[in-house]
């Protein structure tokens, strides 16, 4: 049984990132989870610096981004793995709140894997995370770093 | 040219006034004229062709003159030689005088007696004849020997005859012969008239001997009256005698073409006439004589006996004989010239007086064209160009009138245009600045144009992030209020009491009908703000999309479908589909109380437009409130009763007048409701 790599969340909002784990934590996918609060967060832990300057080398499974945070948000973070080399192959969720086509039609012109929004009514919104944790954490196979 | 002018007035008075009368005289006079020189001019000889008649006449006059001389000479010449072989003839034939010769020729055979009076007789009758007809001599010859035996000249008597011996030396048999020497004083040519005088041939034993009677005589002095008697033949005239091989038997009148002279019995004629007359041809004939002249000559041939003939040429020299012709061509030629000169002047006259006016006029005419209205014609006569000339001054009294006139009209318009020139600079001036001061207000206006843009562009933008953070922030609340009673169902259930229970679902429907609202309300701001991508469609094709994600809708309903046939539009394809889903989305809704549900789409044409209808036969609704339809979150209808936002219907507003067409509801309280919607003819995309 190989080791499981980490799903990195990037999302400001304590609720929301609740309510994610909650849903990862049906498929017992919680514990892989790393959380940071915003781009600028994200982007210390992918090259690992800061106060991720300890931290195990390699990158995570999947990351799940939110297009709205403070600081750096979710476009430009996402603008920042896909033009880092080491970065560009990084699979990238979109969960968001945001049903604007504008970001939307950034997002993939970006290099976007997928692009989910967050359904309003709670169980649709389980659903949902779960299927993101089990395809890109668990089936998902990336090309050897 | 005042006598010209005292003239004219004379003749002017003289004539009658009508040119056409005087141009008929003045032909006439012409006409008589022409004709008499003609006549004239025939009486003096001729040009004009008529020359050639006269030309000819005086050659047949030349020939048959020519002709009459030669007849004349010829028989003259023939008698002439037919005399004096007559005068031989005579002597030689006479018996009594035969036998003297035949005692001299041979005295052996006679007594000597009988020889002295033989040779008396013969000298006597010899001289006599001599005389008489005018011989040089006469001589008796010997024909073997060639001695003469007796000559009428002294001192000849038994002397050789070149003449006679050389006759005889070719031996040839013939009794009587005339021939030509050069034998004469001075080698002039002598006329040999020869008889023989032959033996018997039973005494004598040969043909050939025997004596023969030489009459001698010079050519010159025997022909001569007959040659040059030619007073008939003018200066060049003359007869040419010559024998039958050509050879020149007289002396010539003309010298040769060289300037030599010609010398008889040893000069041969080699022109045409006289090859003709020596070969025996007798004629006329129009030809160059031995100079080369032309001439015009008779020819006649003299046979004078069997063996001896003669050629004869009379003939004139043509420059002769038609010098008169020659000289009447001059005379007639002059006459008609002086009388052509006469004709000239009185027409150069006649030309000066009758159209001297007339070029006048026309000069006038060209002064006049040219600008110079003083000209006049001012020529008096009475006839048609004098009435011209009347007609034409008058005509150019008037003009020179109008002239002055126009001349006054136009200084008085240009006076007047000038005027109105300086008023028109003026109103252009005040055109220019009004023009200005239009362009001046223009480029304030775009300026404010493109501020107001700008104004309300930033609106946009403002409006834009408004929604923006609806959709985003306004809803993050709702999902998680939504989210922690889920949670707090699932996990804390037992926690709660029914009225709890109760609330929490309050809660729960609360959220998710607000997240509703935003949804719709978001998607309405989109209608509005959405770029639109017009192309032409098949507006059945658009209906069947938007009815194909109602199939949930209407499980286990009984729907009546009657879909009409659909015209091709021009507009956004994804904006129209929304129109269709939300009119359907209606009508499925509000017949859902209808145990079988009834709804027809159809498309007519009305005053040119296309009308899109959906009818049903829902609960329908209250005319009275039809106004308010269309409004955002306007609804008349309870959400117990029926759910919704009340955006629906703002939106299909919204997308139809965004196509330039207006949309309308017709209905009655439950007896359903139809809803109309057209769109643009035009092409045109209109901003809501």
């Amino acid at each position: 049984m190989r080791d499981l790599k980490p799903i990195l969340l990037a999302e400001d909002n304590l609720k929301d990132v609740e309510l994610t784990l909650e849903a990862l934590a049906e498929n017992n996918l919680a514990n892989l989870v790393t959380r940071v609060g915003d781009g600028v967060e994200a982007m210390e832990y992918l090259r690992c610096e800061g106060k991720f300057k300890t931290r195990q080398p390699g990158n995570p499974a999947v990351m799940i981004l939110d297009i709205k945070m403070p600081r750096m948000d979710g476009l430009e973070v996402l603008r920042a793995i896909r033009s880092d080399a080491k970065l560009n192959k990084l699979p990238v969720v979109i969960l968001t709140s945001s049903r604007e086509e504008q970001d939307l039609i950034k997002s993939y012109e970006l290099g976007i894997n997928a692009y989910v929004v967050k359904p309003v009514k709670f169980s649709e919104f389980v659903d949902a995370v779960k299927q993101i944790g089990v395809f890109w954490a668990i089936l998902n196979e990336l090309p050897p770093e | 040219m005042t006598t010209t002018t005292s003239v004219h007035g004379y003749l002017e008075r003289l004539l009658p006034t009508s040119l056409r009368w005087r141009l008929l005289l003045v032909t006439s006079f012409f006409t008589i004229a022409l004709f008499f020189m003609i006549i004239a001019a025939n009486q003096h000889g001729l040009p004009f062709g008529l020359l050639e008649g006269h030309y000819r006449q005086k050659e047949t006059e030349a020939i048959r003159q020519m002709s009459d001389i030669a007849d004349d000479k010829k028989e003259q010449i023939s008698r002439w030689f037919k005399e004096r072989q007559g005068d031989l003839r005579t002597i030689v034939d006479y018996s009594d005088f035969r036998n003297h010769l035949l005692a001299v020729a041979l005295p052996a055979q006679y007594t000597s007696e009988e020889v002295t009076r033989s040779s008396l007789l013969v000298k006597e009758k010899f001289e006599l004849i001599a005389e008489s007809y005018g011989y040089d001599s006469i001589e008796l010859v010997d024909s073997v020997s060639g001695l003469r035996l007796f000559s009428t000249i002294e001192g000849l008597n038994n002397t050789e005859s070149p003449v006679v011996k050389e006759l005889f030396a070719d031996g040839s048999d013939w009794n009587e012969m005339i021939f030509f020497s050069d034998t004469g004083s001075g080698n002039s040519s002598v006329i040999h008239f020869v008889r023989m005088v032959f033996f018997d041939t039973d005494e004598l034993g040969s043909n050939s001997e025997g004596f023969a009677v030489v009459f001698n005589i010079p050519t010159a002095k025997v022909l001569s009256y007959i040659l040059y008697s030619t007073g008939s033949l003018g200066r060049s005239g003359e007869v040419v005698l010559l024998d039958s091989s050509v050879r020149l038997l007289a002396p010539l009148k003309h010298p040769l073409r060289d300037g030599s002279r010609a010398k008889p019995l040893s000069y041969y004629i080699s022109a045409e006439p006289a090859k003709f007359a020596a070969s025996g041809v007798e004629g006329t004939m129009i030809a160059k004589d031995y100079r080369g002249e032309p001439v015009i000559a008779a020819i006649r041939h003299l046979r004078i006996t069997p063996d001896f003939g003669l050629g004869m040429v009379v003939k004139m020299d043509q420059e002769e004989i038609f010098a008169p012709l020659r000289e009447n061509l001059a005379h007639s030629t002059l006459l008609m010239l002086s009388g052509l000169a006469v004709l000239l002047v009185f027409l150069s006259f006649a030309a000066s007086w009758q159209f001297g006016p007339l070029e006048n006029l026309s000069e006038m005419a060209r002064r006049i064209e040219s600008g110079d209205f003083t000209a006049r014609a001012e020529y008096s006569g009475k006839n048609e160009i004098g009435l011209m000339a009347g007609a034409f001054d008058n005509m150019a009294n008037r003009i020179e009138h109008w002239h002055a006139e126009l001349e006054s009209m136009v200084e008085h318009r240009t006076n007047q245009l000038q005027k109105a020139n300086i008023q028109l600079a003026d109103e252009i001036d005040e055109r220019k600045r009004a023009e200005t001061e239009v362009q001046r207000l223009n480029s304030e206006l775009e300026l404010r144009v493109v501020d107001r843009t700008a104004q309300l562009e930033a609106a946009n933008k403002e409006l834009e992030a408004f929604s923006y953070s609806v959709s985003h922030d306004l809803r993050a609340p709702l999902r998680h209020i939504d989210g922690f009673i889920e949670l707090l169902v699932s996990r804390c259930r037992d926690d709660l009491s029914e009225k709890g229970k109760h609330y929490v679902d309050i809660i729960g429907s609360s959220a998710r009908q607000m997240s509703a609202l935003i949804d719709d309300l978001l998607k309405f701001s989109r209608t509005g703000r959405a770029d639109m991508h017009m192309e032409t469609m098949d507006m059945n094709k658009v209906l069947h999309e938007a009815l194909e994600n109602f199939s949930e809708s209407f499980s286990g309903r009984k729907i009546e479908w009657i879909i009409g046939e659909l015209p091709a539009v021009h507009g956004d394809i994804a904006l129209l589909r929304q129109v269709w889903a939300n009119l359907l989305d209606n009508a499925i809704k509000y017949t859902r109380t209808r145990e079988i549900a009834r709804i027809e789409v159809s498309a007519r044409k009305e005053n040119g437009e296309t009308i899109f209808s959906i009818k049903d036969n829902g609960v329908g609704f209250d005319m009275q409130y039809a106004g308010q339809l269309f409004g955002v979150f306007r609804r008349l209808h309870s959400e117990e009763e029926f759910e919704g936002t009340g955006i629906g219907l703002a939106t299909v507003q919204r997308i139809v007048s965004r196509h330039g067409g207006r949309v309308w509801a017709v209905a009655e309280l439950n007896r359903g409701a139809t809803f109309n919607f057209t769109l643009s003819n035009t092409k045109e995309i209109i901003n809501a």
